[in-house]
């Protein structure tokens, strides 16, 4: 079904702020700062915007006031990481189906200054059903994910130096991104002498939090050639849900949504994962890596963390992942840094972490919405 | 002198007020489907099983095994600050859906898998408190 949107739509401009602690900005201000950019990435202006997409950011329609702008198109996503990706489809969405021509695709976190702390009393994970288990001391995504890779080692017998490679791979990463705000090279070591969180997890386990803000116009990929840069071809995409579990972990660790994604991702893409020269893995916690491989037919079921130890993901080997050094230690951009990430790998912008001769580049998020979408130097 | 209990209290609505009541009484009452016989735990109107809007309550066994746990090193709540670290386990019940919850009676946690059954704890004058421990051998007919 997604096939039909094969190749059709693609990345013309891409932006960031600075990240870090940037007090004097809200969500607001981030989210213009980096459609600047963008726009100025793109060679285009804010009057060519048709479309306009806001996550994180308060309400569309003063983010539309203070851009002086009245696209045809506009709607609204909660500010979860899970809807980087859903954001990104839905622009491709609206520009395939010729509801709007250029589509800006917005984000701001003011979420270091305004001191969001993901735990206590204003936990909102599960969408409100965490409040619930307050008396018992149940709240934070993390200590849900902590409970689900506890639950993998269980089954499996996963270890925390499996995730102490992820952890110290991608900061290795982030050490080669001048942009990224953790740049001092860890150890697996050093991760396990991370002090717990929520225990199985070290605090290396988690993503920063940091202020920050990213956009990506998103146009058909006729009009994207006209555009300053070489277009990014959006080559194919795929959301699945799974909702069952509630705000409980769930039994398969997201795994038959995103089994649902890659059953038809990589036909639509018209590539296999061997094709694939970069992934861009979610990384709010270092165990979603595992299960996002696992999900997506990286490794056999169970077999992640050995699979990860061996060194797959570093810049150099056969799927150099998270490039930018993603969330846990470039910048807590919930998914929508990873995507800009590939897009500039993808036209060889990434300096010393470049991955060579990078033309394909597939983004996952394993949620409960589940979303991944493969960009590519061509079309098809 | 016993000091106040100062742990997060459970907002009670009309929907889940069944449910208190029945820790309150030493039972755990889950919601079963009147048309397919799903069971829930979440007080929703409407059954995941089947879509359905009849659903009744019933006595669920108590019993369950330990699904997963993590361990709290971090005071997101000032009333657990005297217990850091704590553990909060996530029990599989025998009638299928999962619940949060403390481990008591038991000084480690046990391995993932070990039957559990159920402890209410009172705190407050109108709430208790579902809390599991390690399953024992049982005198008579369980034994
Ligand atoms: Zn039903």
């Amino acid at each position: 079904m997604a096939r039909r949107f094969t190749g059709r739509t693609a990345v013309a401009g891409v932006g960031t702020t600075a990240y870090g602690r940037l007090p004097e900005y809200d969500q607001y201000d981030l989210g213009a700062w980096a459609l600047r950019n963008a726009l100025d990435d793109a060679g285009l202006a804010l009057s060519d915007i048709d479309g306009l997409i806001v996550s994180r950011i308060g309400d569309y329609q003063r983010f539309g006031e203070m851009l002086g702008i009245d696209p045809r198109f506009v709607t609204i996503l909660p500010g979860q990481g899970r809807m980087a990706g859903v954001a990104i489809e839905q622009a491709a969405m609206a520009v395939a189906s010729g509801m709007a021509d250029v589509v800006a695709v917005v984000y701001g976190n003011n979420g270091r200054s305004a001191g969001d702390r993901y735990g206590g009393e204003g936990d909102q994970y599960g969408s409100g059903g965490a409040g619930q288990w307050f008396p018992y001391g149940m709240t934070s995504p993390g200590a849900m994910h902590a409970m689900m890779f506890n639950r993998h080692a269980h089954l499996y017998g996963t270890r925390s130096e499996h995730l102490g490679e992820i952890a110290s791979t991608f900061r290795r990463h982030a050490s080669l991104n001048p942009d990224a705000v953790m740049r001092t090279p860890i150890t697996i070591e050093d991760h396990q002498n991370s002090r717990f969180v929520a225990e199985p997890l070290h605090l290396l386990d988690y993503c920063l939090i940091n202020d920050g803000g990213v956009a990506l116009i998103v146009t058909s990929a006729e009009r994207a050639k006209d555009c300053r840069k070489k277009p990014v071809h959006i080559r194919a995409f795929g959301q699945a849900s799974s909702f069952g579990s509630g705000s409980m972990p769930p039994d398969d660790f997201w795994r038959a949504p995103m089994q649902r994604i890659a059953d038809h991702i990589y036909a639509d893409a018209d590539c296999t994962r061997d094709d694939l020269d970069a992934l861009m893995i979610y990384d709010n916690f270092t165990p979603t890596v595992l299960f996002s491989l696992e999900g997506f037919g990286f490794c056999p079921v169970g077999a992640s963390g050995p699979w990860a130890a061996e060194g797959h993901l570093r810049l150099g080997s056969k799927f150099p992942s998270n490039t930018s050094g993603g969330h846990l230690s470039e910048s807590y951009m919930q998914g929508w840094a990873l995507n800009v990430e590939a897009v500039r790998q993808i036209r060889g912008e990434c300096g010393e972490r470049q991955v060579n001769d990078a033309g394909l580049i597939q983004y996952m998020a394993a949620s409960p919405v589940c979303t991944s979408i493969i960009y590519g130097a061509s079309p098809r | 002198m016993k000091t106040p209990y100062s742990k997060p209290l459970p907002v009670i609505g009309e929907r889940d007020r069944a449910y208190w009541e029945g820790l309150r009484e030493g039972e755990v009452r889950l919601l079963a489907c009147d048309d397919c016989g799903h069971v829930r735990y979440e007080s929703f109107s409407t059954c995941p099983g089947c879509g359905g809007g009849r659903s009744s309550r019933f006595k669920a066994s108590g019993r369950g095994t330990l699904w997963s746990w993590a361990r709290f090193h971090k005071a997101y709540f000032p009333g657990f600050a005297a217990e850091m670290p704590y553990v909060v386990a996530v029990v599989a019940l025998e009638e299928g859906p999962k619940v949060y919850s403390n481990l008591v009676e038991t000084d480690d946690v046990p391995p993932l898998g070990t039957p559990l059954e159920a402890v209410f704890e009172d705190v407050a004058p109108d709430v208790t408190l579902l809390k599991f421990r390690p399953m024992r051998p049982r005198n008579g007919t369980d034994a």
